[in-house]
């Protein structure tokens, strides 16, 4: 009865394999999550582009972190990032909207929008969307700020206008996780 | 085609474990072990003695939603089409156990003047649970392309937890048809890791400045560990700045013991209605640890929304990052603390109801069950337990039902065999035998037996092992 015990355990450990399963397949692990993250907005009226309501600013330029690439998988597998500008301007002015990419203050890339002046009834309304391709700009990824830049294209006197030029932002990042 | 060995698929799962229904043990009233998981147990012998770390060993590990063949069959499918479908049909309320059970010392003795038997030990357990959190692996595999998703706090539940426990434990029969235990229980913990009970969502809506309005919703999460600051903080575990040394020789610290203590009991008693028929029920591990050393704490609490940064081309640069990160510590407070905390123990029930197939002529003359006299009665009856139980593992139910049939062929070798469904294995199958020669026993048990046949599809495995000395 002993040798029947001792064949009894000595086939519970036999039969306790698996010969289905590969381990190496995990080497083919692909993720491609897209991560969607507000960035800036802003709200600008006429007298933004004065001084004291008198002297007139030809650009306005503000500067805000960029810390998404802080996080190491985005840094690491970016493929490209889908920068969605929506505009929204009430003025009867012509801007042109700029935004560069800053490491550590000096710029590594950039994006420009034309924005048109409103008509007497109707805002100008649009979404800019810019690609950047991570192999096409590969410090993209070292980007620490952005600068936001509104350039008037036009001298038009809004110093008095209370209508509002508003702007707002998201990137879309694409990213590959092996 | 690879022969895996079953060591490598039990550490694939043990990232963290913990198996607790032991049906073949409970209530096996021919076997000493039995007494920690129903303290009713009257045992047969007069004396008996573990052999000191052989005595009882077990190892298990458990996973439901999805097996390693999902993931790893060698079916010359895709491996990221097959992830992609474990994830989609992955729950929070799946997740994963192991244990490692060292019975290190114990013996008991029985006293017939007064109908008791007296059982203690000394064993050591390694045990933790997990549940996947299915919103984070789908976020961090997905992401939130058009501001989809939600990330749901609550599926952050898990314990890690490593201790001895000292015992003593008796078992008494105030008549005959009724018996009961006790086991008093002293715990002291090398370390403990756990969160639980958390709340609160993280997800974006249409915002109204911008895009989205990313919100974090009554955010409410906690940490808790003891011996496991020390290795990150100061022995810089997971860096390149490891010091290994330091981590083993702290490591070994815990492990002789911590002033990390707790108590705890079992109870569980048996009704007998006849020779035939009885009902158990014990209550296991109602107790806690109470963590000084080493804490490590951390809680979350508060409501935020974020719609990006507000560009207001200041006369002075204004630190946005800085507004936003004070901004989001004042509205989701985080605080770490040292302070000690008490940590429960996962209570466990079992129930059972068994019948006992006592021939008619001893039924007629046996009112109820002779419990004092097994060498009397050298080859025991069969019998067939139905089975029930529970546990509570910090807020998620482990639910277990089945049958237990035992059965004695000659007075030397006891059998059980265990067909049960829980939580995370369905038609579990199970086997247990004990043998003796002369004093000396002997024991194995596997659960899941149909998983032993195909471990890589197997939602989990127990085996356990023992010899002591009987008299």
């Amino acid at each position: 009865m002993q040798k029947h015990l001792i064949f009894f355990a000595g086939f519970l450990l036999f039969i306790s394999c698996s010969d289905k399963l590969d381990f190496k397949q995990a080497e083919d692990f692909r993720a491609e999550p897209v991560l969607s993250v507000d960035l800036f907005y802003t709200r600008l009226n006429g007298n933004d582009f004065y001084i004291n309501d008198t002297i007139p600013i030809m650009e306005i330029r503000d500067t805000v972190p960029f810390t998404v690439f802080k996080e190491k998988p985005v840094k690491d597998g970016l493929q490209k990032i889908m920068l969605y500008v929506q505009v929204h301007n009430e003025l009867p002015a012509a801007f042109q909207g700029k935004i560069k990419f800053l490491k550590n203050g000096q710029p590594i890339d950039s994006v420009y929008a034309d924005i048109q002046s409103a008509t007497t009834n109707q805002a100008f309304d649009r979404e800019y969307v810019f690609t950047i391709i991570k192999d096409s700009v590969p410090e993209i990824v070292l980007t620490t700020d952005l600068a936001i830049h509104f350039q008037r294209t036009d001298s038009i006197d809004i110093s008095h206008d209370n209508r509002m030029l508003k702007a707002q932002s998201r990137g879309d990042f694409y990213v590959v996780i092996q | 085609m690879k022969k895996i060995s079953p060591l490598i698929i039990i550490l694939f799962y043990a990232q963290s474990a913990l198996a607790q229904f032991n049906p073949l043990l409970y209530d096996w009233t021919s076997h000493p072990s039995s007494a920690l998981y129903a303290p009713q147990t009257y045992t047969h012998h007069r004396f008996y003695l573990g052999i000191p770390a052989l005595s009882h060993f077990q190892i298990s590990f458990q996973n439901n939603g999805f097996t390693a063949y999902d993931l790893f069959g060698a079916n010359n499918e895709n491996f990221n089409k097959k992830w992609q479908n474990v994830l989609y049909n992955l729950k929070s309320s799946h997740g994963f156990l192991l244990h490692i059970g060292e019975q290190i010392l114990d013996f008991g003795w029985k006293n017939d003047f007064s109908a008791t038997t007296y059982h203690a030990g000394l064993r050591f357990d390694a045990e933790a649970f997990g549940f996947h959190p299915v919103s984070f692996y789908r976020f961090a595999l997905y992401g939130n392309p058009g501001g989809q998703g939600v990330l749901e706090l609550n599926d952050i539940n898990f314990n890690a937890e490593a201790f001895y426990t000292l015992y003593f434990g008796f078992s008494r029969s105030n008549n005959p048809s009724f018996h009961y235990g006790m086991n008093f229980k002293i715990y002291n913990s090398a370390g403990n890791i756990s969160s639980a009970y958390n709340n609160g969502k993280i997800y974006s809506i249409e915002g109204q400045n911008n895009y989205y309005t990313h919100v974090f919703e009554n955010i409410r999460f906690d940490m808790r560990s003891s011996g496991v600051s020390m290795l990150v903080e100061k022995d810089k575990i997971g860096t390149k700045k490891v010091n290994k040394n330091q981590v083993q020789a702290d490591l070994i610290s815990r492990f002789l013991g911590t002033s990390d203590f707790g108590a705890g009991m079992d109870f569980g008693f048996e009704k007998i209605f006849n020779a035939r028929l009885s009902y158990t029920f014990s209550i296991l591990d109602l107790g806690f640890i109470y963590y000084n050393s080493d804490v490590f704490r951390i809680h979350s609490e508060g409501s935020y929304r974020y719609e990006g940064v507000h560009v207001e081309y200041p006369d002075t640069p204004k630190d946005y990052w800085e507004e936003i990160r004070t901004d989001f510590k004042q509205s989701v407070k985080t605080d770490t603390t040292r302070n000690g905390y008490i940590h429960l123990r996962p209570t466990r029930i079992y129930t059972s109801m068994k019948w006992t197939f006592i021939p008619d002529k001893e039924h007629e003359t046996t009112a109820c069950r002779d419990i004092s006299a097994p060498e009397s009665k050298p080859k025991l009856p069969p019998s067939l337990s139905f089975v029930g139980f529970y546990q509570n593992l910090q807020g998620h139910a482990y639910l277990g039902t089945g049958i237990v049939w035992e059965w004695h062929p000659t007075a030397w070798l006891d059998t059980r065999l265990s067909y049960t469904f829980d939580n995370y294995i369905q038609n579990n199958i199970s086997v247990a035998i004990q043998w003796r020669i002369g004093h000396w026993y002997w024991f194995l048990t596997a659960e899941n037996i149909m998983g032993l046949t195909d471990l890589g599809r197997s939602n989990g495995q127990r085996i356990q092992i023992g010899t002591y000395l009987a008299f």
